[in-house]
This record gives C-alpha cells, structure tokens and sequence, in this order.
C-alpha cells in the first residue's frame, strides 16, 4: 500500500515537471533561435552597409578593379559564402565566385522577388524584408541579405557606365552567409538544455519521494504498523508521532482512541465472564445442592447418634461443618448469579454511604481503624437501587479493612462530582458523573493481581470469604451504568473508585 | 405427638428420598416416598397421609401448583415445600401461597425434623384452633406463612414477631439467636433462630428486609414467651424497613 501513493505521487510529480520543463525548453530554445538569426540579420546587414560605403568612393571614380578587391578580401572572410553586385538588368557585375560574372539572375529568384513581385518595384524594402534563409547549392543552411545601391548625383556624372538622374535604384548588394555555425550553436544549447530537463526531472522527482516518504509516509507506516498490532490483539500499543502538524494529531488521536478501545474491551471482557460465570454458577450451584443435602442429612444424622463417642463426634463434626460451609458457598454462588432486577429509584449516596459505615462501624471499631468520610454536599442524586449500593460499599469498606489489618490505619471515603466527555458528541459535550472513592492505608495489591480481583472466587484471604465480593459488586456497579475501577500500591494502600452517572434532571428525591 | 403422622416425601432425586426416610423412620415418623406428581397424587388418593414435603420443581408440574391443587382437595393437609433453588423468592411465593414450611437444601438432619415436629405438634391442635390461631394477631399485621407476622407502626417501623402458632408447636425456647443491631435482615431469610429443649433449631423467616434498630431486650434476656403476653410485647425484632410497599405484597394480611 505504501508502494501505491509513492508512485501515484512520482507520476504526478513527474508529468508536472515534465510538462513545464518542456514548455520553458522550448520557449528558451525558440527565442535563442530567433535571437542567433536576428544577430545574424544584424551583423548581415552591417557589413553589407560597410561594403556599400566602403566601395561607393571606388565607384564614383569607376574603378571597378578596386572594387572587385575590397569585395574579394571581404568575401575571403570566415562566415561569407558570397558578395555579388547587380546591376539592375540582373547581371552579376561584380562577384566573390568570378564564375557569376556576366550571369543574370532571374527576377522570379526569391532575392528579387522581394522587390520585382509588384507591379513597380519596390525602391525601399525594411530589413527583415531583404533577407532569406536558403539551401545553398552544397546543401549547406544559408542566410542572404540584399541591400540596394542608391542612385547619388555623384554617380550620373561619372565617366563608365553613367546612369541617368531618374533611376532610383542602379543596382543591389548581395550577401550570403552559411547558417552552419549558428546551427552548430543553436543544437549545443538544445543538448544542453535538454540535459539540464532531464536531470531537473530526476531531481525533482527524487527529492519530492524523499519528502513525501519522510514527512508522510513514515508516519503513516507507523500508524499502519499500529493498527496491524491491534488487530493482531496487542492493545497498548502507543504510537510515537510527535510532528505538530496534521498526521501528528491523527497519531494524537489514534491514541486516544486505542486506550478508550482498551478500556472497553476490559469491561466487556469483564462483564461477559461475570455473566458467563453467572450462568454456569446458577447450574453447578441446582446441581450440587441435592447431593449435598445427601451429604448433610446423614453426617448430621450420625453426629447425632455418636453421643457418646467423642471422638467419632470429632470426625464427624469437621465433615458436618464443612458441608455447611458448602452450603455457604453454594447459596453466594446462587446470590451472584441471580439476575435481580435492580430497583432503581433516585438515591442520595451519602446517605447509602453513612448506611453501610454503620454496618461495618462495630468490626472497624475493634480494628483500631478510623474511618475519614468526606462527602461533598448537595452530592447530586443518582438512579439507583440503594440496597445494591450499599452491598457495594459495605464490601468495599469490609475488604480496606481487612487490608488493613489489627494496628489501625485510616479509610477514607469521599465523594464529588466529575465531567467525564460525552463520547458520542464530540467536542464539548460532557456528563456528570458522581465519583465514590474508597481509599485504605492497607496492603496494597501486588500489580499482577490488579486486573484479576474483580474475577469470582478470587481471593486473597485464607479460609475467609467466597471471594465473590468484588465480582458482586462489579456486576452491581455495571448494572447500574457505572464503572469500577482499582488504582494500588504495595505497602501502601487501595484505592477504588466507583463512577456512577448522574440522575436525570427530572428526577425527584 | 400422641399421633403417628405419615409423611409423604416427593422429590426427583433420589438421596433426598432416601435421606428424608432414614431421618424420619428414625424419629418414628412412617414414610411413603414418591418421585414426581402423577405417583404422588395416586398415593394421595390411595392412602391417608398427613403430612407432605414436595420438591418446588417436579417433573411436570411446579411443586406450588401441586401443593394448590392438594391443598385444595384435603385442606388439611399440611404441605411444605423444599428446593434446590434456595432462593428466597422461591420461599416467599411458597409461604405466601400457604405452605406450612419452607425447606431450603440442602438441610441438616435438625433442619428436616424440626418443621415436622412442628407440623405434627400443628396437626394435634384442634381443628378450630388451627384456623384461629394464625390470626390471633390484631389486624394491622402481615403474616409470611404461618410463622411470622410483621406490623408496621406509626413511625415508620416495622415490628416482627413470630406467631402464636409457631410458639405452640414448639417444645419451650432455651435460647433465641437474634441478628445484630445495624445488621441487615432480608425478607424470606432467617429472623430469629429458637433452640428448643428438644434440641431442635427452629428458624423464623423474616417477613420484612430492612436495618434492625432494635430487639426486644426482655424476650433476648429472659429467653421464655410465655403464651399469655399481649402480643404487642411479643415481638422480637424492629426493623427500618428498605422497600415496604413492595414486600408487603408478598405477605398475606392478618
């Protein structure tokens, strides 16, 4: 899946690139083009200028062999092919290739054309008009400037070939040049610039994956990795993002939700093996008692009988109170596993609170143990069943007090209120919850065994209890749309908190 | 006890018949024993049995509609009723519906014998009293069964008390267990625990749940009730009674 978005976003990199590199190429490459040729044109045009005047003072004095030299060393110039002079018939009077002179030029030859196309000849002509790109006779890329030679008044009074007054045009320079190192220029820039797009294009196209895959896929492979963990069952599993930007508040978020997903796989967790164990505790618990009244019947039976024997009594006693004390734990089991229908009414839980600490107040006394209670006034009400409740609190105080044993120590019970966020709507929305602490100076209980005490018969103390307390009262909180929670540390004490949530408004006391 | 009262035990397991028949044959009790309703039914109409202990759940049928349905052919018959769900709902419904006892198994050999001596000592009253005597109680109460009674008082409390019925069927009290003040009692569950001279335990079901706030210092001290007391001083136990209304539904009025 990563592979997939690093190409998707080469391509588009890549065909972005590709497209504007080639376009400013090829802007950059016509412009180079015309800028070469109209230098050319330029340079063109001034030495046909230069030729003109430097020849015009040889003509004036008509002598044609001066200027026949001056032409001839011109021409012998690199980046000259051809300098001929017309005459205005189109004979060639004057050239660089003396097997032009004496040939006529066709006026239809695209360096008349120019001019002799319309009806009178053209007496002017703008500079981009008088030159031509061609394909000289070598097959070699030229470029020809014409530039007519003016009639002067000094020219109609010479001595040779005088031309009249009236004509405005005696005859036209002619230049050609070949084109095969501008070409030669032009193509190296072309290469150039064309390696230059290539490797824009690589670059480009490396970088932008190095970035990507930093700044967008690492994360996301991280976050991709994360998921796979919980899918393959490991929940606490954190993800490291700390970037501030967007992904890293998706990591935030991930997070959040992997501990709330935790949380309620604990509870589900837990709530089905209550109601599992409920099940199978209902049955075992019908099962057993009729084997046991067997039991009892006749070891009761028998103890009766060995009056006298006191030994026989002895023995048979263990085995009477042990059946009883199946008994016991039978009934518990039958007590747990019963569905009772909670009673809920709106309760003032301090009130259940005062309630239970009377009940264990005598044993707590004995203890040396003191009791702190810390209740918040005018704790709102919640929906409850208040015996339930108080079944809960009388175990909770019951079990801090036998985690704190005979040298005294002090449980703390105190009660507030809590906002805890409404997950369902999203920002702001929030539920108050009332919150019962109950906090001892005991023990403490070792962190392996913190995620089994709410499990039915766990116990920790020897020969005393069914160990169901916890699972009750679990089960009890939970029917009530609660939770319970155990926070401890060994050697220093338990504290269990119950979140119960708050009575409707509506309610009345 | 001048009687010899015949006993006729249904259940579907068998080690409960079994063990209800030695217990009884032992106390000179003559035992017929059936294991669901039909064959119990025809002994019923075959032979004269006094007393019966039926099983909440037979096959077939629920230990309370048979026990209505014989109640309703020999409304003498004294019938209890046991169970394997020792749930006090169970023995609530029981009692109210008119069962003499509420047996929950598993029971020691004490816990049997002691509702049949009782019931026998009922079935050697005369028949006028039988009637009476549950009701001897000024109105104003609640009886669970045949044994307790609860009243509720102005204050709010409930006093609960053990009939006048219980007290004759029963050999004179030595010693009465009461539950501790603050401790909670519930409805269908033990009220007081009587040890008579015969030594047999004998416990009353509480009619009412709720907080006990007080218990009657002479009856605990003096451990002797004498039948002749105004009643109002027979009570035993003053509870704070945790959901009133609804219990009383359970109890019958007296």
């Amino acid at each position: 899946m990563r592979g997939r978005i690093s190409y998707k976003l080469i391509a588009a990199t890549c065909a972005v690139v590709i497209v504007s590199v080639s376009v400013f190429a090829y802007f950059l490459l016509s412009s180079h083009q015309r800028q070469l040729i109209a230098d050319v044109e330029r340079s063109a045009n001034q030495l046909s200028e230069t030729i003109k005047s430097s020849t015009r003072y040889d003509m004036l004095l008509n002598r044609p062999e001066s200027v026949h030299q001056i032409i001839s060393t011109i021409g012998k110039q690199e980046g000259i092919e051809k300098v001929r002079i017309f005459n205005k018939e189109g004979e060639v009077i004057l050239s660089t290739d003396a097997r032009d002179i004496g040939r006529l030029v066709d006026k239809e030859t695209e360096e008349c054309d120019r001019c002799h196309s319309a009806d009178r000849p053209l007496e002017t002509l703008p500079v981009s008009e008088r030159t031509r790109i061609f394909e000289s006779a070598a097959g070699v890329r030229t470029f020809g400037i014409i530039n007519p030679i003016y009639n002067e008044p000094g020219c109609s009074n010479g001595g040779c070939h005088a031309h009249s007054e009236d004509q405005k045009v005696l005859g036209v320079l002619d230049i050609t040049m070949p084109l095969d190192a501008v070409d030669r220029d032009l193509r190296a820039g072309q290469m150039r610039l064309l390696t230059f797009a290539v490797l824009a294009i690589v670059a480009i196209s490396l970088m932008t994956y190095w970035l990507v895959e930093y700044i967008v896929l690492k994360p996301i492979g991280k976050i991709v990795e994360a998921t796979q963990k919980i899918a393959a069952g490991d929940l606490n599993h954190t993800l490291e993002i700390r970037t501030r930007d967007e992904i890293g508040k998706l990591g935030e978020s991930f997070n959040v939700m992997m501990g709330e997903l935790a949380d309620a796989q604990r509870q589900l967790i837990q709530s089905n093996k209550l109601s599992s164990m409920g099940r199978l505790a209902a049955g075992v618990a019908h099962e057993i008692n009729n084997p046991l009244t067997g039991v009892l019947t006749y070891s009761s039976f028998l103890l009766k009988k060995a009056d006298e024997d006191d030994e026989l009594k002895e023995d048979l006693n263990v085995i009477v109170r042990e059946t009883i004390r199946c008994r016991d734990i039978v009934k518990s089991l039958l007590d747990f596993s019963r569905q009772s229908v909670s009673e809920k009414r709106p309760i003032q839980v301090n009130e259940t609170i005062q309630n239970a600490y009377r009940i264990v107040q005598n044993q707590l006394a004995i203890q040396k143990i003191r009791v702190d209670l810390q209740l918040q006034e005018d704790l709102p009400l919640i929906e409850a069943d208040k015996n339930q409740i108080q079944q809960v609190l009388v175990n909770l105080l019951v079990n801090a007090a036998d985690a704190t044993g005979d040298d005294g120590g002090v449980i703390t019970v105190r009660t507030d209120v809590v906002e805890r966020p409404k997950p369902d709507e999203g920002h702001g929305a929030s539920d108050e919850w009332v919150r019962i602490r109950v906090s001892d100076t005991g023990c403490g209980i070792p962190k392996e065994q913190l995620g089994k005490i709410f499990d039915p018969f766990f116990t920790t103390k020897v020969a005393k209890g069914t160990g169901l307390g916890l699972a009750i009262a679990w089960g009890i909180v939970e029917k009530h749309n609660g939770e319970l929670e155990v926070a401890s540390e060994v050697g220093k004490g338990t504290t269990f908190t119950i979140l119960l949530p708050k009575a409707d408004s509506m309610a009345w006391a | 006890m001048s009687e010899n009262p015949r006993i006729l035990v249904i259940d579907d397991e068998p080690v409960v018949l079994d063990s209800a028949k030695r217990i009884l044959n032992a106390e000179g009790f003559s035992v017929v024993v059936a294991s669901d309703g039909e064959s119990a039914l025809r002994i019923l109409e075959s032979e004269a049995v006094d007393i019966v202990i039926s099983d909440l759940m037979l096959p077939g049928i629920s230990g309370i509609e048979f026990m209505e349905k014989v109640q309703r052919q020999d409304p003498n018959l004294v019938v209890m009723i046991t169970t394997g769900y020792s749930t006090l709902e169970n023995g609530i419904a029981a009692l109210r519906k008119g069962a003499f006892e509420f047996l929950p198994k598993p029971f020691t050999f004490e816990e049997l014998l002691s509702p049949v001596m009782r019931a026998a000592r009922y079935l050697a009253l005369p028949l006028s009293d039988r009637v009476k005597l549950p009701n001897a109680e000024a109105s104003g109460c609640y009886t669970l069964g045949m044994e307790s009674w609860a009243r509720v008082e102005e204050d709010g409390s409930g006093l609960l008390g053990f009939t006048q019925l219980f007290l004759v069927s029963i050999d004179r009290i030595e010693s009465i267990d009461f539950p501790d003040v603050g401790g909670e009692i519930r409805q269908g569950g033990r009220l007081v625990r009587c040890t008579t001279a015969d030594e047999l335990p004998h416990d009353v079901w509480s009619p009412l749940s709720g907080r006990v706030l007080e218990i009657n210092e002479d009856v605990a001290r003096r451990a002797e009730v004498s039948g002749e007391t105004p009643q109002s001083r027979r009570w035993l136990v003053r509870v704070l009674p945790a959901d009133l209304e609804k219990e009383l539904l359970n109890l019958n009025p007296g």
